[in-house]
């Protein structure tokens, strides 16, 4: 009741009502409690500045209830979770020392509360202070927070222990984004507005030990349970991305130690502790760490326990991760490869590992070949894996038909790997990836099949997901694929697709449609005009997929695709463009559409309009109040309104791209008559972007740069006086002087556009 | 955290990954395609766009 009443700022006395009810001394126990529940689901659940405005009466009712001298447990731990989820509010408070100094106060208490609940609820509070008031706490670090959560973390009861991990895994994430916002600032030669206190740094000696040594507490099968051992691995992979090459020397004794050590905790232990330090340190020192370490840890693929061969082989990813340079030498590869391939016939929470392992291997790979040099697609020759692709293809293959495949997403992670695996792929590898297409679609088929037979809805769940994937690897494949072998499979491929989409219709497809769409596409970019002949059958897909508003992902792929067919067909798309363009319209004209789908139907404008040429003519007055329409709503009214700016941005953007496709349409003699009278409307959108300044992306100032230019060429000499404004011209230097290859490209092509129209005096 | 480690949703964000891919390759068709109206290139768009390859 008070999430509708506040909005209207009205019933606000409610919460002065239970502040009283907690602070007076003859209410119940059972009122207070629930007076605080009741205050804490209000700070929980409502937004709203009003609720903000009385954060004083609730902070009061608050601090009240979590004092030590409060008797009751019940009471206390409702106050804990209330503050919890009050502390969003409080900004105000904690930038008052005096009333900060309470608050941490109450709840450095509550940390050492006898109730357990309680004191992990302060500790999650704790965690939540350091992400949202990191700058406040220098005071409090070293008294307080230092020694309590060095202590939560040493506590046997895991809750406790999970809270005091999470807290330097926080202090960790807030400190890597400090480090950002100061690369950031020394970019634009500026001082950050907030400097980190490197907190993890000066805790790293004192708290590393405590967490390899929780690292050792693994449970023997639960592998889903949330436990501080797993808590302790995450938050050393944050250490060591936070404190980089300062890890290393303090971690590697129990790494070396711990290796080959006669119990398994032990020796999972030290190859997680090695896993988890991969990302951080300088690349000399990791080579010089994995350069040792990779024998060794190929070697323990073959351990008696499988936590420690399913780490193992995590490792050995995340080393192809890093250090792709490292484990792409033939020695190296003459170990791992056959060690993958035994590794992938065992459990299959180790088998999902290796498939990401071969994942990472494939694209480190293809990075180090890629790197000697490719043709003019970007591919090489040849790479390091040829010899045994096909092998891996197979093997791959194999997983996924695995009778235990749907165990640990086994399945998923095959298909994901083969679909790397085709994806990083070189020339010499172009056969392989041939015939595995052939296997896709037969896999396609099967699934298809067995799709009516399934019954409960986690099979029915992972058979979408596996679609999705098939249809995914379809993509990957048709990109890899020569035109002129595509129309050997093209005809089972979107038979395939069809029939994918027709099993879509009218029930909730789980992104599937979407997926099979986005197929369609790849298929139209590389079959050009070809696919012509699949658009009777494809055509009622695409037009239902314009109209299904409640999917908005669905409706947005659907645009996607009448683009790419207008870049394929052009003017043949003519014929057809009077339904398209209806249903585009509808899109705009729908209330119920989702705000962010709109814009691309506005830009899609432009693909059409460039497809169709001087036919455009027929859509032009339409089309163009839409555009005008959208491009003079599109205005940042708050600069602090992230949401706000990103919207505004997304419409310019896709306005921008519907009136250059249409300039460019209409470039002709005898039309630039009908582009005149809307001249001055695009100008007003190029200057509202150039206004913006840093509020639009270096992409969109490109954009409206290139748009300048098109208008320059296009109108000639009239248009100069109203392009060459202040905020225009500085928007072109800036853009001609950017790092960004289409900015610099755009912004340059633009000034000598006019330099030349002005030279034709 | 324990939602990143048990990697709930892992398969949605790829998917959503993928799927912002596409979307950007389309960005980037539309903007090739425009280029070369302008004359700012004369090959087609190359179709992969896989990590580690440079754009000419």
């Amino acid at each position: 009741i008070a999430g509708i009443e506040f909005v209207y700022e009205q019933w606000l006395n409610s919460i002065d009502i239970l502040m009283s009810n907690v602070t007076n001394p003859s209410s119940t126990e059972k009122l207070k409690e629930s007076s605080l529940e009741a205050l804490g689901y209000m700070c929980q659940d409502i937004i709203s500045p009003a609720i903000e405005a009385k954060a004083n009466p609730i902070l009061t009712a608050i601090v009240h209830g979590m004092r030590k001298e409060e008797p009751s447990d019940h009471v206390r731990l409702a106050a804990t979770n209330a503050m919890l989820n009050a502390l969003e509010l409080t900004k105000q408070n904690f930038e008052n020392p005096d009333e900060r100094n309470i608050i941490m106060q109450v709840i450095c208490e509550a940390t050492q509360a006898p109730h357990s609940q309680i004191r992990v609820t302060a500790l999650q509070c704790l965690v939540k202070i350091m992400s949202l008031y990191y700058n406040f706490m220098e005071q409090y670090m070293l008294r307080a927070l230092f020694p309590i959560t060095v202590e939560a973390m040493k506590n046997e009861t895991d809750e406790i222990a999970l809270q005091g991990i999470e807290f330097w895994s926080n202090v960790c994430e807030e400190e890597l984004n400090l480090a950002a916002e100061a690369e950031e600032a020394q970019e634009q030669g500026i001082a950050p507005q907030h400097v980190s206190r490197h907190y993890a740094k000066g805790a790293l000696p004192h708290i590393l030990p405590i967490l390899t040594q929780t690292l050792t507490k693994q449970d023997e099968d639960d592998e889903d349970e949330w436990i501080p051992a797993k808590a302790a691995a995450v938050c050393i992979t944050l250490l060591a991305q936070c404190t980089q090459d300062a890890i290393v020397e303090q971690i590697l004794p129990f790494i070396t130690q711990h290796f080959g050590n006669d119990n398994w905790h032990y020796r999972e232990a030290a190859i997680m502790a090695f896993g988890s330090i991969l990302e951080g340190p300088s690349a000399q020192i990791l080579h010089k760490l994995v350069e040792q370490a990779i024998m060794p840890l190929i070697g323990t693929l073959n351990d008696a326990h499988a936590a420690v061969r399913d780490t193992a082989v995590w490792a050995i990813g995340r080393i192809c991760d890093t250090c792709a340079d490292l484990v792409t030498r033939p020695e190296t590869l003459q170990s791992l490869i056959p060690a993958l391939f035994t590794a992938l016939h065992q459990e299959p929470r180790v088998a999902f590992n290796v498939c990401w392992a071969i994942s990472s291997l494939a694209k480190a790979a293809y990075q180090v070949a890629a790197e000697q040099g490719t043709d003019e697609n970007g591919e090489p020759a040849t790479y390091i894996l040829s010899s045994v692709f096909q092998q891996m293809v197979d093997e791959l293959i194999k997983t996924t038909d695995r009778t235990d495949a749907n165990t640990a997403n086994l399945r998923i992670a095959g298909y994901e790997a083969l679909m790397e695996l085709i994806k990083n792929s070189p020339q010499d590898c172009y056969a392989v990836v041939q015939q595995t297409t052939l296997i896709v679609l037969k896999k396609l088929e099967q699934l298809l099949n067995i799709e009516h037979s399934l019954v409960s809805a986690s099979d029915k769940a992972q058979l979408r997901d596996l679609q999705s994937l098939l249809c995914a690897t379809l993509q990957s494949v048709l990109r890899k694929m020569h035109r002129e072998d595509v129309p050997a499979i093209s005809d089972p491929i979107m038979a395939g697709l069809l029939q994918i989409m027709q099993r879509c219709v009218g029930k909730e497809s789980g992104g599937v449609m979407e997926d099979a769409l986005v197929a369609v596409t790849e298929l139209i970019t590389v079959m050009g005009v070809q696919f012509g002949k699949y658009m009777d059958q494809f055509k009622p897909f695409l037009l239902a997929g314009l109209i299904n508003y409640e999917d908005p992902q669905v409706c947005l792929a659907a645009i996607g695709v009448l683009s790419d067919l207008c870049r394929a067909f052009e003017g043949q798309i003519f014929p057809l463009m009077d339904e398209f363009m209806a249903h585009l319209l509808k899109i705009l004209e729908n209330t119920t559409v989702k705000r962010t789908v709109k814009p691309h139907a506005l830009g899609c404008f432009g693909d059409i309009a460039i497809a169709l040429g001087a036919n455009f003519a027929r859509y032009l007055n339409t089309t163009m109040d839409w555009l005008v329409n959208a491009a003079s709503a599109a205005q940042i009214s708050n600069p602090d309104d992230i949401d706000q700016i990103e919207y505004v941005e997304l419409l310019r953007e896709h306005c921008i791209a519907g009136f250059t496709g249409i300039v460019n349409a209409l470039r002709g003699q005898n039309e630039l008559a009908l582009l005149l009278p809307h001249v001055q409307n695009m100008v007003q959108l190029i200057d509202m972007v150039a206004r913006s300044g840093s509020l639009s992306s270096e992409s969109l100032q490109a954009s409206a740069c290139g748009l300048i230019g098109d208008l320059v060429t296009s109108v000639g000499q009239p248009i100069l006086p109203i392009v060459e404004t202040e905020p225009i011209l500085q928007m072109l230097q800036k853009c001609r002087r950017s790092k960004h290859n289409k900015a610099k490209t755009l912004a340059q092509w633009t000034t000598r556009e006019i330099s030349r129209v002005k030279k034709q005096v | 955290r324990f939602r990143e480690f048990k990697n709930e949703n892992k398969e949605k964000e790829k998917q959503r990954q993928r799927r912002q891919d596409a979307l950007e390759r389309q960005k980037s068709a539309r903007e090739d395609f425009v280029l070369k109206l302008r004359g700012l290139i004369n090959s087609t768009p190359k179709k992969d766009t896989s990590p580690g390859v440079q754009r000419p």
